[in-house]
């Protein structure tokens, strides 16, 4: 009995060890994998060959740092170098480093500045018209392309400032996309805008954000009384006036005296036990 | 299944090699994904890795001629990627969504509750079996992988891959055994 008790166990630990490795097996990963990791892809090649190498600034401090530590200092110290020729050459080709430097990092830092002050540069989509003149100035313009993908397998085309599902660059804000939407807008006709909605998911989710910053915020509902509070509420003394009334003696008194006329009244007092000896 | 002829990237020039990524990424995304869903049980987080695995191959793109088996390469970079994730998420709080999602179905919710809490256990069981043996019934639990390829990506002989499967599976069998007794044995008492 025991045994065969043992067994069904050992069978049903079995069976689940092996559910759930299947369901390592069988898990899929959402719809449109590949595109996604392709966008994902896309966008760091382009922004590769936008920025080969990342910023100059790194590799620059790298080297002036390699070059403070070691060639530097070592050169002014090499035995035999002692004398003040050496030191005076040492410290001159130092000078000229440093403000070759500090020039450099001032140029770079504007350059920097004026990436992120400078609007995008990349076209949105915002009417027909736009966008056939969108077409030729990317035409003109040459933009870096991914030669590693087949372009059948590209993502969709996407507005400006919306950047693919990477966590590369999450922070792009909604304002910034919504201030480009109205880019077309000549003066004061904001009413004679022509917003072509342009298909694919990038949209929808841009409409959805939007919607969900401007909907209207409710305040959280009540939340429901504790029995502690409830119990509260029983005892708890508005100051109304039959509450203030019965805090006077001489009102509580009569209130008393009433309840207890009215007892009687409604339980009159038992009559008198007959005894036995009374019938006699 | 993969077929044996797509494990091997031909050599070819580098500007040919860059026009592959797209088709390895149609190739293997399915593959990786499951080998990082094995060990993080999170769609979600399993698709970064996958897309990071991509990035990384993509890094290294010149090299990619000179591997020799890039399938056992690309699983070896998501699972590392992957058990680096894993280091720095709470896994407990997957394995019980994933199991409540395993579970899940058209059991009552009480049956339901029971299934997801037991395969619950038997992740964590997982978790805390050898490290060797954990990875090696990981691997082989996505069955897309064959012996010869399980034992490249651990650095490993085949024997060993065999007789890490066998071990894997029967202490798990024997810990869940040991708890389950236990527990029974506090129920009674």
């Amino acid at each position: 009995m025991n045994t065969n008790r043992s067994h069904a166990a050992s069978d049903a630990i079995d069976s689940r060890i092996d559910r759930a490795l299947a369901g390592l097996h069988d898990a899929q990963p959402r719809s449109g994998l590949n595109g996604r990791i392709l966008a994902s892809l896309q966008h760091r090649a382009t922004s590769e060959a936008t920025n080969p190498g990342g910023l100059p600034v790194h590799s620059f401090i790298v080297k002036a740092w390699s070059f403070a530590r070691g060639r530097g200092p070592r050169r002014a110290s090499l035995p035999g170098s002692g004398s003040a020729r050496g030191n005076a050459r040492g410290t001159a080709q130092l000078v000229t480093w440093a403000a070759t430097s500090a020039a450099f990092l001032a140029v770079a830092s504007l350059i920097v500045v004026h990436r992120q002050v400078a609007p995008s540069t990349k076209p949105v989509i915002l009417s027909e018209a736009s966008q056939s003149h969108r077409e030729a100035d990317s035409k003109d313009r040459e933009l870096p392309q991914v030669s590693l993908l087949r372009p059948e397998l590209a993502p969709v085309q996407v507005p400006t400032g919306h950047t693919p599902s990477t966590r590369r660059h999450p922070e792009r804000s909604v304002a910034q996309r919504r201030t480009s939407v109205f880019q077309n807008c000549s003066g004061d006709k904001t009413d004679q805008c022509e917003i072509v909605a342009v298909s694919g998911t990038a949209q929808n989710l841009d409409a959805q954000a939007l919607s969900d910053l401007h909907a209207p915020s409710h305040p959280a509902p009540p939340l429901p009384l504790t029995p502690q509070e409830k119990l509260f509420l029983r005892v708890l003394r508005y100051g109304n006036a039959t509450q203030l009334a019965e805090l006077n003696p001489l009102v509580r008194a009569q209130q008393d005296a009433d309840e207890t006329i009215a007892f009687k009244a409604f339980f009159p007092d038992p009559p008198p036990l007959k005894q036995p000896g009374d019938d006699e | 299944m993969i077929e044996e002829l797509s494990l091997v990237l031909p050599y070819s020039r580098p500007a040919e090699t860059d026009a592959s990524l797209s088709a390895l990424v149609e190739t293997y995304s399915t593959l990786l994904f499951r080998v990082a869903h094995s060990v993080l049980r999170n769609p979600t987080e399993a698709e970064d890795v996958v897309q990071d695995a991509f990035v990384r191959v993509m890094e290294h793109r010149r090299a990619i001629p000179e591997i020799r088996d890039l399938r056992v390469w690309l699983v070896r970079i998501t699972w590392n990627l992957a058990l680096d994730r894993r280091r720095r998420i709470r896994p407990d709080q997957l394995d019980e969504d994933f199991a409540r999602t395993l579970a899940g179905g058209n059991l009552p919710a009480d049956t339901a509750l029971h299934e997801s809490r037991e395969l619950a256990r038997v992740f964590r069981e997982i978790d805390r079996l050898p490290r060797a043996e954990r990875q090696v019934l990981l691997l082989s639990a996505i069955d897309e992988l064959d012996t010869r390829e399980l034992a490249q990506v651990l650095n490993k002989s085949e024997s060993a891959i065999r007789a890490l499967i066998f071990r894997a599976r029967t202490r798990l069998r024997e810990r869940l055994e040991n708890k389950q007794a236990r527990l029974t044995k506090g129920g009674t008492a």
